[in-house]
Order: C-alpha cells, then structure tokens, then sequence
C-alpha cells in the first residue's frame, strides 16, 4: 500500500462523499478492503460506496477517528479511561435517531468495538423497563394472540406481557 | 461495494433491505425486528438472564424465541445489588428457569447473595461443562453442599467464592476434585479480625491447586508462612492479590520472592481504588458507587464522614468497626 495515502474518499448510500483517514479506516475490515483496492487499483478516480447513510456514517467516521491512534498503536490505561468516557458521550448524542443504524453499520462494517458499544446502549434503554416500555422505544409490535399470551403464562408463571 | 460484497453480501443486503423498508428515518419508523437475529441476540445477551426472564423475552414472538434458544444461556449472570428479598420477583425461581434453559450448555454462571447448597446441587446436576463458577456473598452455602458437587465440575477453571461460610475443609475438596483449576478468588468481607492468624486456608491452596495462575485472597489471614507454602506448591501463579492480609510481612525476602516469582503482585497495604465500583458496609446498610454515574470511589468518600476511617482501615490500623471496605462485584468477577 502506497504510504502517500492517507485518507480515502467513500460514498455514503446516500450519494454524499465523505473522507476518512488510512488509520482511521482499519478499524473496519470492510473499509480497509476498500482502502486497499483504492491504493492499488489503476483507476484512482472510482469512489467507493459504503452502504450507509450518510447521517450514521458521519457517526461511524467519528467513532474511527477517535479510536484510530489507541487501536493502532496501543494506549495507557489513562487513554483508554478517557476513550470509555468519550464513548459513554458518543453514545447519548442522538442516541434513539441513530442507534439501530449505527449497529447495523457497526455489524455490516465489522467494527468489533462500536457494535458492542451499540448493543451495551441498547440493553441499557431497556433496563428496568416493562415489556410495553420497550415494545414503544423500539417500535415493536405485540404479536402474540390472547390464546398464546394465555398459554405461556401457565408454563411460565410470573412472565408478563404488559 | 466491489471489495468487500462477498463476505458481506449477508449483511449488506439485510442492511439494504431494511433501509428500504425503513426510508423515513427521520421520522423513526423503524423496527428493532428489522434487525438481524444475531444482533438482537447480541443486544439481550448485554441485557442478562433476570431482565430477559422479567420482561425482554415476552416483547414479541421473535424476541421468545431468540431468548428460548440454548445458546443464550451458556453463561448465566444473576447480578443484583443484595436486596433480594425487596424485588418483585424471585431470583432463585429465575435462575432456576435460566438454567433450565441452558439445556446442558452451561459453561459460565454468576449467583450473588441467594445461592443455597440446594440451587447449588441444581445447576451442577445440569451441565458438566462449567469452567467458571462465582458465588459471591451467599453464606447459605455450606462446605458439606459445595464438597457434594465438586465432583461434577471437572472442567472448572475458575472460581469465586469470596464472602460466605466456606472453609479450607471446602477448599482441599475443591483442589481435588477440580484439576483445570487456574484462579482462584477467596476473598474475605472484611479484615476487622485481622489480628487472628490462620495459615490453614492458605496451606489447603497450596496442598490441593498447585496449577494457580490467579489467586486472589483480600483480607486473608494468613501468615509469611502460608504465602511461602503457595509460593512454593503454585509454580504457575502469574497474578496473587493479598490487598488487606495485614499478618504478612514483606519487608524482608519474602517480599522480595514475591516480586521476582509474581507477574502481578498486590501487597497488603495497596489501595484498591482500581475498582470503578466499590462498596462501603456502614450502619444504614450496603452502599454502592458507581463510577458510571461519575463517581469515582474517592469523590465519594470525600463527601462522606467515613474518609479518616477509611483510611486509617485501608492503612490496616485503628479503623472503625462500623465501616468495612471491600471490592465491587462487578469488577472482580
């Protein structure tokens, strides 16, 4: 890989270009596949498209950007105590708009540490939340016939549909 | 999408699909069942066997039969702050169910403050894979109910037992009968006793475990001769935390042996400030600090009137009786 580059343009799904650094990118073995097939190809003016839209992926850019140097060189332990904190910030911006896009981009872009980050915030709405609270934060529909709530209910007692 | 399409196809398609069922974002239209089974299940494994039993399970149909699958109950985690007898529902019920659920696979559990010999014998009856086993705080178990299921726990590598009734009778059946045995956590509630010298739980663990790595022992009572008797039978011991054995010595060359044959030595004076959670045993009962809640353990303590007490108790000298100092669940486990 040509060590000139260091930053790389991609398109987000919805056509906006966005820039993101070399190191930045190997946070995400998809990412770095493109990086790569940029540095090497003949055809530099081909701009890859990241099947995100662009609202999740300035997220996804922020959350490379901020962890590129501790997951590429190592950190103390006091960085990495300042890296959680970032984190714990990152995650209550927008949180609701974007959290569901932000796992789905973490799991299609195999970043390891923003979809644990992801999942552990979306536990976190759940804690100590009835089952209709939670069936409302994330918009899930009760699927289950009077009959079947009936049924589960006798083998399982103290389950609640409420 | 050229360099990355193959291995991806699966999730970029189920990405596509669901933006396209889900085009106004902005106004979140969205459902979570729009998310892959392998996600969902990744989000309620964050969320724990008691709050998926309580209430995240009985969501929809889709999220049953996530939380009905084995594969969710490998590892088994009942955390709770020890107001057991104050919650709407019944843990050991719920760990029992959890259990249950396992199916056999159970590898990994964590009960705090409820296990009984009884819920004890329940969950070594239903698997014989555990590797880690954690029983924090639960003084109904007993060393006859722990050495009835030892025998059931050939793969055991790790094991908690800090805070409860059990003695070095336990701990040799322990060494015995669990051979994979690499950390070891023994920790006492408190030092208050500190004055009283015993060697006889510290010589069982040199006895019967000498394939340690980790062994930790807060507020031991063990004397140089103890920790000679590991130091000599556990060759493997990389990390030994003896934070609070105030009967040892390490000025002279043991101390010395210590730090040439320990990786990760923690001498009997250290602060343990290194837990984000910590707890705090006064009169008006058991509290808790939460470090993500932006408490550190020492913002805490300077608000309270505990701060001479406590550090003339992490100091091992004249502390008071009505405040004990110990490590936070979460972190130790």
């Amino acid at each position: 890989m040509s060590s000139s580059v260091e930053a790389i343009t991609v398109l987000s799904s919805d056509g906006d270009e966005f820039k993101i650094t070399v190191s930045a990118a190997k946070l995400s073995k998809p990412l770095n596949w493109m990086l790569e097939d940029v540095c090497f190809s003949d055809d530099c003016d081909e701009v890859p498209t990241i099947e995100v839209n662009s609202k999740t992926l300035v997220k996804v850019i922020e959350y490379c950007e901020k962890h590129a140097p501790r997951a590429n060189s190592g950190a103390s332990d006091s960085d990495a105590e300042e890296l959680k904190k970032w984190d714990i910030e990152f995650m209550k911006m927008d949180v609701k708009d974007i959290l569901f896009h932000i796992l789905m981009a973490a799991n299609y872009l195999h970043m390891e540490g923003l979809y644990d980050l992801a999942c552990q915030t979306a536990a976190d709405l759940m804690k100590g939340m009835t089952v209709s609270q939670i069936r409302k934060i994330f918009h899930i529909k009760n699927d289950f016939s009077s009959e079947e709530q009936e049924q589960l209910r006798r083998q399982h007692p103290g389950c609640s549909f409420d | 999408m050229s360099s990355c399409s193959s291995a991806d196809s699966a999730a970029s398609s189920s990405y596509s699909s669901s933006k396209e069922q889900s085009e106004n974002e902005e106004r979140q239209t969205w459902s979570w069942l729009e998310l892959p089974r392998d996600v969902t299940a990744a989000i309620l494994l964050k969320l724990g066997a008691v709050e998926i039993l309580t209430s995240a399970q009985s969501v929809c149909s889709s999220w049953w039969s996530i939380c009905k699958d084995p594969t969710m109950w490998r590892a088994i985690d009942t955390h709770n702050w020890g107001n057991v007898f104050n919650l709407p529902y019944n843990l050991e019920i719920i760990c029992r169910h959890a259990v249950d659920r396992s199916c056999g696979q159970l590898v990994d559990i964590n009960v705090e403050h409820f296990c009984t010999d009884d819920l004890l014998k329940y969950i070594t009856d239903s698997t014989s894979h555990l590797r880690r086993l954690r029983l924090f705080f639960c003084y109904d178990i007993s060393d006859e109910g722990l050495c009835k299921v030892v025998g059931k726990l050939p793969l055991l590598e790790e094991l908690d037992i800090s805070i409860g009734t059990i003695t070095k009778d336990a701990l040799e059946v322990i060494g015995q009968n669990c051979p994979k045995l690499k950390s070891l956590k023994f920790n006492m509630k408190d030092s208050r006793c500190s004055h009283i010298e015993s060697d006889d739980e510290a010589l069982a663990i040199a006895r019967t475990m000498p394939e340690l790595c980790h062994l930790q022992l807060f507020g031991n009572k063990l004397t140089n001769t103890g920790l000679c008797a590991i130091l000599d039978s556990c060759s493997h011991l990389e990390s030994l935390d003896l934070r609070h054995c105030f009967n040892l010595n390490l000025e002279g060359p043991l101390g010395k042996r210590c730090t040439e044959q320990i990786k990760d030595l923690r001498r009997p004076n250290e602060l343990i400030n290194d837990y984000p959670f910590c707890a705090l045993m006064g009169d008006s009962g058991l509290f808790y600090i939460d470090n993500l809640l932006g408490f550190s353990d020492r913002d805490f303590l300077s608000d309270v009137d505990y701060q001479d007490d406590l550090y003339a108790f992490l100091d091992g000298s004249d502390f008071s009786d009505n405040v004990s100092y110990y490590f936070d669940p979460d972190t130790y486990y």
